[in-house]
This record gives structure tokens, C-alpha cells and sequence, in this order.
């Protein structure tokens, strides 16, 4: 059975549509990619996920209830964790501090819980800055801190928005094998990435949202070999081979 | 009956006008809370009073020397006080504002002394009878201020070089920066015009009010109401926000009790925000 | 055994606790002037209600405008009580508690989804209300207020002490309490879930908080807080009237306090609070033919101190500001050797 359905979700803004009719499946234990082109309406397509905000009609079902007016914190309370393409960590808390936040969510004294946060912090790499303000970090730290943040709740499912964006090589590398070894401890995970290769070699299923709509979704392989994906993506002249 | 309170009423709210005016200004340019823009009237009415006392001049000769005396005390509290809390939370700013109030307050009792004062002659004085209205002729010196104010200030922020810089700064603070405006500059001009229109209406309402050195705390919190009412720091909303008051004010009081104008204004703007919480007009 | 390790992990606290209350406690031995023992009362009045405010506005991070409100109810509640029905304050603090709770909990609702300025004007708005309601409600003494000076019953029964030194111990029993309370929260998953909404609302609701019902529960227990602090300060002043519990700046006040000492630190408030109002009560006094001189003093003073000391007083003590000074000046010495 698929963790996450997305069954027909359309978002309007005013007039303007978002998301028109947007249905996939995201199969639990797997990493799902959604590519598209600027504007074309992924972060929107997330934020209804998350629960940030409401669809204007369609349906969200997430392991197994349907979660369509959920608030965002239940939706979390359920095991749902994300990230936000513009980092939203709590500023003036320390980076162990940020963790433990996610970390009550499970644990609520607050000692086992800045326990789990250091195991956590380890796993993804944190631990030297554990005392460190998150208002003091670089974007990269901030986006590793939010994934920390997200996975001391104990998410079954974790939405990450445009990770990869804005970092070197070496740095994808070792986001790229963070979000692999986050998978193999069972955590399914659905991510936007504008960056095309990483979402190829990490994904199973990749979905293309164009204008707000789903073009098609396939392994990466048909997605790549699509004329209409190149046409409307890759011909776009977008930094997608990168 | 009923014309009259409603003519009184339109004249009470052009006072909150006035006040919620220049509250809005630097609410929607530099979001602050400003505490002090009741204080800022009352400088301005104890400027007039001063003039007329020394120099014997008719408040509404005084009146433009108040205005640019305020102007240049605005720039001066900026520079001084404003600028610096800028750079600190929000928060800060706030009680900033709060602790000029106390300082300009009571700095005024130790000048002035605490009692009530007037201006006793005025040039313009006496009433009109029109149909079944009574007109007073002191009031109407108070209602044409504040609509060439208004006008003034609508000219100014739609037509002049500044006054689009300042509305493009409220907006956007990073795009006007980039666009080339000096953003610090617009600052400084948006407080010393708040502080000139806190001058002009307090210049006006010696013509026709008692006041003491406490009258700014008296009516601070409803400039707020009416500037929320308007919706988020806007001017022309903050103008309706003002007249809407003074009509609340003028029919409770006459029409329930006088003690209860000021709760019906609260009750009525709790509605509001409970219903709309960006006010009338906010979008 | 979980005592024991709870006192380790709170070495610090434990040890700031026992020196900062025996402080305290000492103050009037040295000194037991009658006006230099009510000051002292008057601060750890304060104090509470600045904790009191520090539970929602620095550790939630909603800058309530309108707490003269509970302070208002407690000392209502506790008035009419012993003057009604000669009830004990003892007693009468805890329904002012109850209903302070229950209001802040009806209003919580429509108040706390307001962000911003929209929060503090609203917040202001309501004890207007308050306000004119208690002045215009006779029942409850109007404009007049209620004056319920009970000499001769016993003291520990009505609170109301000749000598002020015993109601100062119990005021700073009950700081005790509330610092305890403060700390317990700040290191419960509470006071961790409400520092996440005073840094990021929408961030925390996707890691798990339910901000609403933090926001709420934080407005309940400072409402209870400060309305103590006004159960406390009616059998202090043993006078009441609106004119003196209900105005703005009161409200402000209580903000000021907290802003001053350190917004969101355990002794913040009660530092501002002891050098506030030691500052205002002593103006007061020698400035008492200048009147406005007094608060002109005190303005000018938070002018400097929010503005040149943003983080607040209590930063002195704990950024290190003052060992840094100190080694800049040894370096500065030796420079000049």
C-alpha cells in the first residue's frame, strides 16, 4: 500500500492555479523525486502536503487516513517531517536545542529527548556545532539542521524541499548520502529537487510537475528519455544537466 | 438632534485622523508601534501655547511655525533615538516609543507644571447656526486643518519624488534600496512628517480644547484602533479608521453614556480583528 | 534518587536560588527603615509580575500590552473578599487565579491568532474595557475604588502588617515559587515548545507543535502569575481604585520591567524589577517638589537601557561583558607600561 496518495490536489491563489489535479502514489520505503521548472508550482504542491495550507479541492492520504484538513502539527504528529527551500530554523535556539524540538515529539522529557537530538545531530553530521546559534549558520548547515529537525520526530515520511540547491560538489555528495543512509533506516522520502542529476541517481519514481500540472512520472530513466519531459524541462535551458 | 451628532462626530474624527495618520506612517515604513505620536500633539499644542503666551500670535498665525518646529524635532528624535532602536528587536522599538512618552510628558510638567491651560483669544470664534445645526466656529478651524493636512499628505506621498520614495520603502525595503532610494533617508523624512502632522493637529486642537501635559496617553490607544481598523499602515485607511472613531465616539456618547465611547470603540475593533484580523481594509 | 539527579543537573540554578534568596533575605537586616522595607516589597511585587508576563511575552514571545488586567483581578478579588466577606486573602488569591485563567482562557482564543502589533493593540483594547467597566460598575466601588484597611485582625489572616518585614517574606516566598515555576518551565518541553513559536511559528507547527495550545496554556499560566502579584499588591497598598491598577502605562510597565532586566532569562525580571522600582520610589520621594521629575528620571533611564542594552540588564552579568571589560583594561594597561 502507498504511504502517501495525492489524489487530484488543486490550489488556488485567487485565480491563479498552482496545482491543478495533481495525483500521484509515493510507496512506502521508497525515495520519490518531483522535478519541474521554476514557478512550476512544487513548493506549493509540498506546502499542501505538509499541511501548511489548504487544498482548494482534491485529497491528501497519508498512511492510510485522509489527512485533507489536518493542521500542519498533526499532520507532523503523524509522521510527516520537512524542510522549507528557504531555511526556517528556529533562530535564536541552539543547533541541539533546534533537534530537541523535533526530538519531543516522540520523547517528551526533555533529557531523553537531547539525547535522541545528539544521536541524531551525529547521524547527520551536527554534532560540532551542537552548541552553535542556528542564527549563526551558512545556508548548508541550516538545510542539514532542518533534516535533523525533522528526523529526531520519527517521520515515516520526510518532504524535503530543494536540499541540493546552492551547494558545491563535495557538499551534494554528502547530502546525497545522507539522504541514502536516512532511506535505508526505513524513512520514505519524497523530494523537490531543481537539480536533475541528483534527483536521478537517488530516486525510484520521479514525478514532473509543469505549470502546476503532472506531466508524467516514471523511473528516471523514461523521464529522462521523455520528448515532452526534455521539451518542456531540459529545453527550457535550465541547469538541469548540470 | 441627529445631524448635529453626526456633524460632531465627523469633526471628533477628524482628530483621530489626524493622530492614526501619522501612527500609520511609521507603522507601514519602519513598523513601529509609535507610543509617542499622542506626546508628539501634545509638544505641539504647549509649542502654540508658548508662541501665544510670548508673542501673542493667534494660533493659526503660529501654526506653521509649529509644524516645521515638530518637523525638525521628528528628524532630531530619529537621528537620535529611532535610528539607533532600529538596529534592536522590535520589541525595543516599541518601549522606546513608550519611554519618549514618559520623558516628553513629564519633561512638560517640569516646564509647563501640570495644570490645564487654553488659549483664551482666538481670532476665529463664536457659532453659526445652520438649519437645525450649531456650528462652532473654533471647531471648524479644527476640521479644515486636518482635511488640507490630509490633502497635503496625499499630494505629497503620490506626487513628489519623496513621498513616492517613502511609499516604495514601505513596501519593499530591499527592492527600494536597490532601486537607488536611500532607504535611511526615507526613514528620517517619514518620522519628521509623522511628527509634523502630530504638529499640525495639535496646533489645531488648542483652538479648540483644554490640554494637559497627560493629554497624549488619553487618546493613544484609539489612534491605534484607528489605524488598525484602516488595515496595516495604510494612510488613506488610517483616515477612514480615524472619521469611523469619532463617529463611534460621538454616538455612544450621546446616545448611550459617555463612559462607555471609549469601551464601544474597543468592542467594536475586537470584532473586527476577531472577524477580520487585517482590519477593513487590510488585503 | 531522582531528586538527587535533578539537583545535580540544576548545580547551577540551585546554587543562583540559595545565593539570590538569602540575599534577599538579609536586605532588611541591614537596613529596616520603614520606606526602604516597603520599596523592597513593592519590587518583589513587581517581580512576580514581571515572571508573571515573562511566561507568555519572552518565553511564547507574545507581547501582551493588557496584563494590568489580571493584576487588576487579583487585587479586586482580594479586596472585596476580605472586605465583603472578610475572607482571607490566602483564599481569595486563588480565585483571582481561577478567574484569571478562565478569562485568559475565552479571550486566549480570538486574541492569540492576532500576530504582531494587531496582538499588543488588542490586548490594550480589552483592559480598556476592563477599565471603564470597573470604574463605571459601583457594586465594586466605581471610580472610588475600595479602601479595606482592617487594623487589629490578625495579620497573618488579612495579610496587612504593621511592620512590613514579615509581608516581605511572605512576597518573597511566593517569588520563590514562581522563580521555581519559571525554571521548570523553561526546562519542560513546555518552555522548549513555546521558544520555538517566539522564534518561528509556521517552522514549529511542521516539527509537531500545536501553537495554539502552547500560546494558550502560556497566556493562562501568566495571567495566573501576575494575578497573584496583584492578590499580593492590594493587601500591600490595601487601597484600590481603577485609576491606579488599570491604566496603560501599568501594563507597559510590567513590560518594561521584564525588556529591562532580560526578556526570556529567569532573573531578568527580577532584576528590572528591583532597580525600576527602587529607581521610581526613591525619585519619587527626594524629587517630591518636582513633580514629573520622577518619572522623567525613570524615562530617560529605560530610553538608555533598552537602547544601549538591548539583551537587558541581566546580560551584564552573564555575556561576560563585564570580564571582557576587565581584561581590555588590564590589556590597555599593560600597553600602556
Amino acid at each position: 500500500m502507498a504511504l502517501l496518495e495525492i489524489k487530484n490536489a488543486t490550489k488556488a491563489f485567487g485565480g491563479l492555479k498552482a496545482n491543478e489535479d495533481v495525483s500521484f502514489d509515493v510507496e512506502a520505503g521508497t525515495i520519490v523525486g518531483v522535478v519541474g521548472p521554476n514557478g512550476a508550482g512544487k513548493t506549493t504542491l509540498f506546502n499542501s502536503i505538509s499541511r501548511t495550507h489548504d487544498l482548494t479541492s482534491g485529497q491528501i492520504i497519508f498512511d492510510g487516513k485522509d489527512i485533507t484538513k489536518y493542521k500542519a502539527y498533526q499532520a507532523c504528529a503523524l509522521g510527516m517531517g520537512r524542510t522549507y527551500q528557504i531555511p526556517q530554523a528556529l533562530e535564536n535556539m541552539t543547533v541541539l536545542e533546534n533537534i530537541t524540538i523535533g526530538a519531543l515529539l516522540k520523547h517528551s522529557k526533555v533529557y531523553e529527548a537531547t539525547e535522541y537530538a545528539k544521536e541524531i545531530s551525529a547521524f547527520c553530521g551536527l554534532s560540532e556545532l551542537n552548541e552553535k546559534m542556528a542564527s549563526g549558520l551558512n545556508v548548508m548547515q541550516k538545510k542539514r539542521l532542518e533534516i535533523a529537525r525533522a528526523l529526531a520526530g520519527d517521520p515515516k515520511l520526510l518532504l524535503l524541499d530543494e536540499t541540493m540547491a546552492g551547494l558545491n560538489g563535495v557538499e551534494r555528495d554528502e547530502a546525497i548520502e545522507l539522504i541514502r543512509r536516512i532511506n535505508k533506516k526505513g524513512i520514505t522520502i519524497l523530494m523537490i529537487e531543481h537539480v536533475m542529476k541528483v534527483v536521478m541517481s537517488v530516486s525510484s519514481k520521479v514525478v514532473v510537475i509543469v505549470s502546476g500540472k503532472k506531466l508524467m512520472e516514471g523511473t528516471p530513466d523514461e523521464v529522462t528519455s521523455n520528448p515532452e519531459v526534455i521539451n518542456a524541462y531540459l529545453g527550457g535551458g535550465h541547469n538541469a544537466g548540470r | 438632534m441627529f445631524a448635529q451628532v453626526l456633524y460632531e462626530g465627523l469633526t471628533m474624527g477628524t482628530i483621530y485622523a489626524l493622530l492614526a495618520m501619522g501612527i500609520a506612517l511609521v507603522w507601514g515604513v519602519m513598523n513601529i508601534l509609535s507610543f509617542s505620536q499622542g506626546e508628539f500633539m501634545m509638544v505641539a499644542m504647549y509649542i502654540t501655547f508658548f508662541i501665544n503666551a510670548a508673542l501673542g500670535w493667534d494660533p493659526l498665525a503660529a501654526m506653521p511655525i509649529v509644524i516645521v518646529a515638530m518637523f525638525l524635532f521628528g528628524l532630531l528624535i530619529y537621528r537620535t533615538i529611532i535610528a539607533k532602536a532600529l538596529k534592536g528587536p522590535i520589541l525595543g522599538q516599541r518601549l522606546v516609543t513608550f519611554a519618549l512618552g514618559m520623558v516628553l510628558s513629564n519633561g512638560m510638567i517640569l516646564i509647563a507644571g501640570g495644570q490645564t491651560k487654553s488659549i483664551a483669544e482666538k481670532i476665529i470664534s463664536g457659532n453659526i447656526a445652520l438649519g437645525g445645526i450649531t456650528i462652532s466656529k473654533e471647531k471648524m478651524v479644527l476640521v479644515v486643518t486636518s482635511l488640507v493636512v490630509t490633502g497635503l499628505l496625499f499630494w505629497f506621498m503620490n506626487r513628489t519624488k519623496m513621498g513616492k520614495a517613502i511609499r516604495a520603502t514601505s513596501q519593499d525595503k530591499e527592492a527600494a534600496g536597490l532601486v537607488g532610494i536611500n532607504t535611511q533617508t526615507a526613514y528620517m523624512i517619514a518620522f519628521g512628517i509623522s511628527a509634523a502632522i502630530a504638529g499640525a493637529g495639535g496646533c489645531a486642537m488648542t483652538y479648540y480644547y483644554y490640554f494637559t501635559p497627560s493629554i497624549g496617553t488619553n487618546f493613544m490607544i484609539f489612534g491605534f484602533i484607528a489605524v488598525c481598523l484602516g488595515g496595516f499602515g495604510s494612510i488613506g485607511g488610517a483616515f477612514i479608521g480615524g472619521m469611523i472613531m469619532g463617529l463611534i465616539d460621538l454616538f455612544t456618547g450621546t446616545y448611550l453614556s459617555v463612559s462607555f465611547k471609549y469601551m464601544a470603540v474597543s468592542i467594536v475593533f475586537l470584532l473586527i480583528v476577531t472577524f477580520k484580523p487585517k482590519g477593513l481594509f487590510g488585503r | 534518587m531522582r531528586l538527587k539527579s535533578l539537583i545535580k543537573t540544576e548545580k547551577s540554578f540551585v546554587t543562583q536560588v540559595i545565593i539570590v534568596f538569602i540575599i534577599l533575605a538579609l536586605i532588611p537586616v541591614i537596613s529596616h527603615g520603614e520606606f526602604f522595607v516597603s520599596t523592597l516589597c513593592l519590587s518583589v511585587i513587581w517581580a512576580i509580575m514581571g515572571i508573571g508576563w515573562n511566561v507568555i511575552g519572552g518565553y511564547a514571545g507574545q507581547v501582551s500590552n493588557g496584563h494590568a488586567m489580571y493584576f487588576a483581578i487579583g487585587a479586586y478579588v482580594g479586596a472585596l473578599g476580605l472586605k465583603w466577606f472578610n475572607m482571607t486573602p490566602w483564599v481569595t488569591m486563588w480565585v483571582g487565579v481561577i478567574i484569571s485563567m478562565a478569562l485568559a482562557f475565552l479571550i486566549g482564543y480570538p486574541l492569540l491568532r492576532l500576530r504582531g502589533h494587531y496582538f499588543a493593540i488588542a490586548t490594550m483594547a480589552i483592559v480598556e474595557c476592563v477599565r471603564i467597566i470597573c470604574t463605571n460598575w459601583d457594586l465594586i466601588g466605581g471610580a472610588t475604588g475600595v479602601s479595606f484597611f482592617q487594623r487589629g485582625a490578625n495579620p497573618l489572616y488579612t495579610l496587612q502588617f504593621e511592620n512590613r518585614i514579615p509581608f516581605y517574606f511572605i512576597c518573597l516566598a511566593f517569588m520563590l515559587v514562581f522563580v521555581i515555576v519559571s525554571r521548570v518551565i523553561q526546562r519542560s518541553k513546555f518552555g522548549y515548545y513555546c521558544r520555538a513559536i517566539n522564534a518561528n511559528q509556521d517552522s514549529a507547527e511542521s516539527a509537531g507543535v500545536n501553537s495554539t495550545f502552547y500560546k494558550r496554556w502560556a497566556y493562562m499560566i501568566s495571567a495566573a502569575i501576575v494575578s497573584i502579584g496583584g492578590a499580593l499588591y492590594a493587601q500591600y497598598i490595601q487601597y484600590i481604585d481603577p485609576v491606579s491598577l488599570l491604566p496603560l502605562s501599568n501594563s507597559m510597565l510590567i513590560v518594561l520591567v521584564v525588556v529591562m532586566g532580560g526578556i526570556g532569562t529567569i532573573w531578568g525580571p527580577i532584576l528590572g524589577a528591583f532597580i525600576m522600582t527602587f529607581i521610581n520610589q526613591y525619585a519619587r520621594a527626594l524629587f517630591n517638589q518636582l513633580s514629573g521629575l520622577n518619572l522623567f528620571i525613570y524615562g530617560v533611564l529605560c530610553l538608555l537601557i533598552v537602547l544601549f542594552i538591548p539583551n537587558g540588564l541581566i546580560s551584564i552579568f552573564t555575556s561576560g561583558k563585564l570580564t571582557r571589560l576587565f581584561k581590555k583594561n588590564k590589556s590597555a594597561a599593560k600597553e600602556v607600561n
